[in-house]
């Protein structure tokens, strides 16, 4: 009896392998419709995954209206974690008809280290970190240009002189955002203290709400965030306090309309759309491409908001992204040039 | 540190203990049935996400307790299932469910919001106030204004220290902790007993999840517990298999977690910082760790009486039977 | 009992199949579609079976750790802390050791071993056997394992110019191959095979597996035999937290050749599901290993694809692990028959034999 469950179940197990095999002549996705557009793009996110309110849905629909405009094909996958990105990598890199493969995060980029040298032909374009590699063009954002512009206007409309800032982890990107905040603050008011403080996580929204209360509560009126979707966090305490948050890398004005008055926005479809038709009109290239004011990438958003910003602000403001622009205002890096 | 801060430091303390206490007292009363139940970081996004669903339809925050509350008893239904009645590991099915419950959880939320990152904004409780030590001067400011599931919280561990140190039911639960096949001889069904415990855990549970996304906070994002029904399971051996303990090891965790959040101006690392808590925990459990006793029970599972009949054969008459039964027994080794 | 439990493994398997394809239906998924995938994704390719084996090699090793722990009869779950430590130190010897080719990497792994091992003995030594203690223990040294390396990274060893936090590539000399440069599938199998093989040959035939096994089965009376349990425990632990320290550093030293944040992906609790789905046998490791390492390249596929919700394959996973961890519930099942056909018995009142 047992012999013969056990002869069955292998036949059935066979039967699917085989069945699957041929079926497996097919191109596995995009359920095998014929393409007659212009070009094919894939996007590996970060970790997180859409619906993030971040980076990922920033990305997601950048990419998506460029696709739609261009008339682009667009795959995307969302790994689960740090070791899925270079299976799903190469994944799209031996479908082989991928004009670009876009792969967004700073922790991707061991991965694409790995895998692009394996494809000299496959295009890559890397958010947020640099490989050397010929075939990658690396796209890294100078994030303390855009959170000098927050600083501008948060140590312009503080009234308490001091304004918080939570980061996700003790990570250069994340210490950079805190230099340009600090130095963009101070050169409203040298008197301005900006509190930082990690998070030492992506996802803990519920110790970002704490974290945001403690600082109001020691005075700061104004927080900004680099924390990806724990950084919700923030406009829950400004809701709940009635004290102003500013959203980072995702417009979410909306979510909190009185008390969040700004976003301040990458504009990762600008990099996007550079590197997409580079990649189709053949002159791509790799290396690495530095995105700051000077290349209009960096936004800061107030649609959505009900909160009213005076024009001496944004005077301010714009002024201070043609400072950076055209390099009469030097933004530092670290916080320990600040210090000094 | 002045008054004020301090102030602050203790409420948001208590703040940040109540949904880990919650998933802690869970733990705890599990436990004493003899029901270990490690699936509580996954029952807990499970309920979490139900009570936001429930709140974001109903657009009252108390449904959403409900339908959170009612996930947590379903999915205990489950450990209580397979793991009481049909002798599975509960371990393993502990740890099936912190698999299912989030990928359940995410897969819904992604079919209704079209999102598994985070949901729309809910209808959360907001913070109540409590009528007369609200106007007390420093008690007030420490232990009101809070949302309900904090006093929820409070209750419990009042509720549960009764209910098991001072009832006839906390009694039995306790044996059946300990030595269960007593407790089956003095005519006391251990199964119906460890099941009332462990949806009762499910209850506790689902409501730390509801504390997450509808007390703390008005939405629910992917993650959102972040291990805390882990950490729960050590707070419960820390303090002790007791309610009382395990509500005062949560707040030790809280309040290193608040006070992590108020040291920056210490220039000290941050992962030192994070580090913190966890190695105090480690030196206080090295001075009191060794009379850490389990209850003897505990993750046992307790033998069905479906096979008696086989038991019968091979050891007598080892399992309790009724008198009735008894009786019988005894009429046939008579006329034979 | 052995060849029925493997049967009941297998109705546990096809209800959780059935149960599954319940939920994929109610989402609006076509079952047999999700299941041709996940075959189709995993076995169906040559890139998709050299998945499976490269995520069966970290899930082996750290099985293999709570296999011996639990063998030994202590629930060490800080598999994961002692595997982020464990790789640390072999990233570091990989970078600071400038050898020729095998002699670095050898000592990298050994330097996992050790470090891992270390990891896993402080809470042991700081609070003896006690079972409820070193449980909390564990714990506590996960997180604190991680936010140490995190430090350690951070403000020692950190990469020149890394946006995130990782360390300097290792050199060559430490590499752990790959079988093919452009799959992940690396040497680290036939480690983790060698692995398996030694710790069945010293939990069954040496002194000291036998040791660890009885303390895990009565400590109070292997106490009263003679073994000095609390040093067995630390041995037990030694070896556990070890083998978890090798999973992260072949993970280091083959996958990303550096350490960096966030490069395990729970590697650690997953290896106590694999070791306990494996009924703490070192061999069955392997085979729940590799169903693991299936689902998870499946997912990978179907993610490719975006087709299918990945979700979809965590949900599979913990429907599997809840019917198979239930496998005594057919033996309920036919004894639950036995008592029917003797309650039917009763009531037809046929003639019984005379049990004198």
């Amino acid at each position: 009896m047992k012999k013969i469950f056990a002869l069955v179940l292998a036949l059935v197990m066979v039967l699917g392998l085989t069945a699957c095999g041929s079926k497996n002549q097919k191109a596995p996705s995009s359920d095998g419709s014929v393409s007659n557009s212009a070009g094919k793009i894939a996007v590996v996110f970060a970790t997180g995954g859409l619906g993030d309110k971040t980076y990922n849905d920033s990305l997601y629909y950048g990419v998506k209206s460029i696709c739609e405009t261009m008339d682009l094909e667009f795959d995307y996958s969302e790994p689960m974690d740090a070791a899925e990105y270079e299976p799903l990598l190469r994944g799209y890199a031996d479908a082989g008809d991928y004009d670009l493969i876009i792969s967004l995060g700073f922790s991707q980029g061991t991965s694409v280290e790995s895998v692009a040298p394996n494809y000299p032909d496959q295009n890559f374009m890397l958010i947020d970190a640099e490989v050397d590699c010929d075939n990658v063009a690396c796209y890294a954002w100078r994030e303390n240009e855009l959170s000098y512009m927050v600083g501008v206007m948060a140590g312009m409309m503080t009234k308490t002189n001091i304004i918080g800032f939570i980061a996700a982890f003790d990570i250069y990107n994340c210490n950079m955002n805190a230099a340009g905040l600090t130095a963009g603050a101070k050169s409203v008011d040298p008197e301005i203290e900006v509190l930082v403080e990690y998070l030492q996580s992506w996802d803990d929204i519920a110790a970002c709400k704490e974290l945001a209360i403690s600082m109001h509560n020691q005075g700061a009126d104004i927080i900004y965030h680099a924390a990806s979707t724990a950084g919700l966090g923030i406009l829950e305490a400004g809701k709940e306090l009635g004290f102003y948050t500013i959203g980072y890398d995702g417009n979410v004005n909306a979510d909190a309309p009185e008390t969040n008055f700004a976003s301040a926005i990458r504009l990762f479809p600008v990099a996007a759309q550079h590197a997409i038709n580079s990649a189709l009109d053949g002159t791509f290239q790799g290396g690495v491409v530095s995105m700051g004011c000077a290349e209009k990438a960096c936004e800061i958003q107030t649609e959505g908001s009900t909160v009213d910003i005076s024009q001496e602000i944004w005077d301010a403001v714009n002024a201070a992204e043609d400072g950076i622009a055209n390099g009469s205002i030097s933004v530092p890096l670290t916080r320990e040039e600040i210090q000094d | 540190m002045d008054m004020e801060s301090i102030i602050s430091f203790l409420a948001a303390m208590i703040r940040t203990a109540t949904p880990l206490a919650l998933a802690t007292l869970a733990c705890t009363i599990s436990e004493r049935a003899g029901v270990i139940n490690i699936g509580i970081e996954g029952v807990m996004i499970a309920s979490a996400f139900s009570a936001a669903m429930g709140a974001y339809y109903s657009g009252d925050p108390w449904c959403g307790l409900i339908a959170g509350v009612l996930a947590g008893i379903l999915l205990s239904v489950l450990i209580a299932v397979l793991s009481i009645y049909c002798g599975g590991d509960q371990v393993v099915i502990g740890i099936g469910l912190n698999l299912l419950g989030p990928g359940l959880s995410y897969l819904i939320m992604y079919k209704i919001w079209g999102s598994r990152g985070t949901s729309p904004w809910l209808p959360g409780f907001g913070s109540v106030d409590i009528p007369f030590i609200k106007d007390t001067p420093v008690l007030g400011s420490i232990l009101s204004g809070h949302n309900p599931c904090v006093y929820l919280c409070l209750l419990m561990v009042v509720v549960m220290h009764y209910v098991i140190y001072h009832t006839k039911y906390g009694l039995r639960v306790r044996a059946a902790g300990e030595n269960p096949s007593v407790l089956q001889t003095a005519g006391v069904n251990v199964y119906r007993l460890r099941t009332s415990a462990v949806l009762w855990s499910g209850a506790m549970v689902g409501l730390s999840g509801v504390s997450l996304s509808l007390g703390q906070l008005n939405v629910f994002t992917n993650g959102m517990s972040a291990d805390r029904g882990f950490l729960a399971y050590a707070a419960n051996r820390f303090g002790q298999w007791t309610p009382v303990g395990s509500y005062l090891t949560c707040l030790l965790f809280g309040g290193m977690e608040a006070l992590r959040m108020r040291m920056q101006d210490f220039n000290v690392a941050p992962q030192l910082l994070k580090m913190l808590p966890y190695v105090v925990t480690l030196f206080a459990l090295m001075l009191t760790g060794r009379r850490l006793r389990t209850p003897a029970a505990d993750g046992v599972p307790f033998n069905h009486p479906i096979t008696i009949p086989q038991a019968k054969g091979k050891k007598g008459s080892s399992y309790p039977q009724s008198k009735k039964d008894g009786k019988e027994n005894q009429d046939e080794t008579i006329q034979g | 009992m052995k060849k029925q439990g493997f049967r009941y493994s297998l109705y546990s398997l096809a209800l959780a199949l059935f149960f599954g394809g319940m939920i994929m239906w109610a989402t609006g998924a076509d079952p047999f579609t999700v299941y041709m995938q996940v075959i189709r994704g995993s076995f169906g390719s040559f890139s998709g079976v050299m998945g499976v084996l490269a995520y069966m090699i970290p899930l082996i090793f750290t099985g293999l750790s709570a296999v011996v722990a639990f063998q030994g009869g202590v629930f060490n779950i800080g598999a994961e802390g002692q595997l982020l430590v464990g790789g640390l130190a072999a990233v570091l010897v990989g970078v600071y050791l400038d050898l020729p080719w095998p002699i670095p990497l050898l000592i990298a792994l050994m330097a996992g071993f050790v470090a891992g091992g270390i990891w896993a003995l402080i809470p042991t030594v700081m609070v003896g056997r006690n079972l409820a203690a070193l449980f909390v223990g564990t714990v506590m040294m996960n997180s604190i394992g991680s936010s140490f390396c995190e430090y350690l990274v951070k403000y020692h060893f950190l990469r020149e110019g890394a946006s995130t936090t990782e360390t300097n590539k290792i050199l060559d000399g430490a590499v752990l191959p790959r079988f093919y440069s452009n799959t992940q599938m690396n040497y680290g199998i036939i480690l983790a095979v060698i692995c398996v093989l030694l710790v069945a040959g010293m939990l069954y035939r040496t002194p000291a597996g036998f040791g660890i096994r009885m303390i895990g089965t009565n400590p109070v009376a292997s106490e009263q035999a003679g073994i000095n349990v609390y040093r067995k425990t630390m041995f037990t632990m030694f070896i556990s937290g070890g083998i978890a320290g090798l999973a992260g550093a072949v993970q280091c030293l083959a996958i990303y050749g550096r350490w960096m944040l966030g490069f395990s992906p729970g590697y650690g609790w997953d290896g106590i599901t694999v070791a306990t789905l494996a009924l703490l046998n070192p061999f069955a490791v392997i085979v729940t290993a590799m169903f693991f390492g299936m689902l998870r390249s499946a997912s990978i596929s179907m993610n490719l694809g975006n087709s299918v919700p990945i979700d979809m394959i965590t949900v599979l996973q913990g429907l599997v692990v809840i019917f198979v961890a239930t496998a005594p519930l057919w033996t309920t099942l036919s004894n639950v028959k036995t008592i029917l056909v003797e309650k039917i018995r009763k009531q037809v009142k046929m003639p019984r034999c005379n049990r004198r």
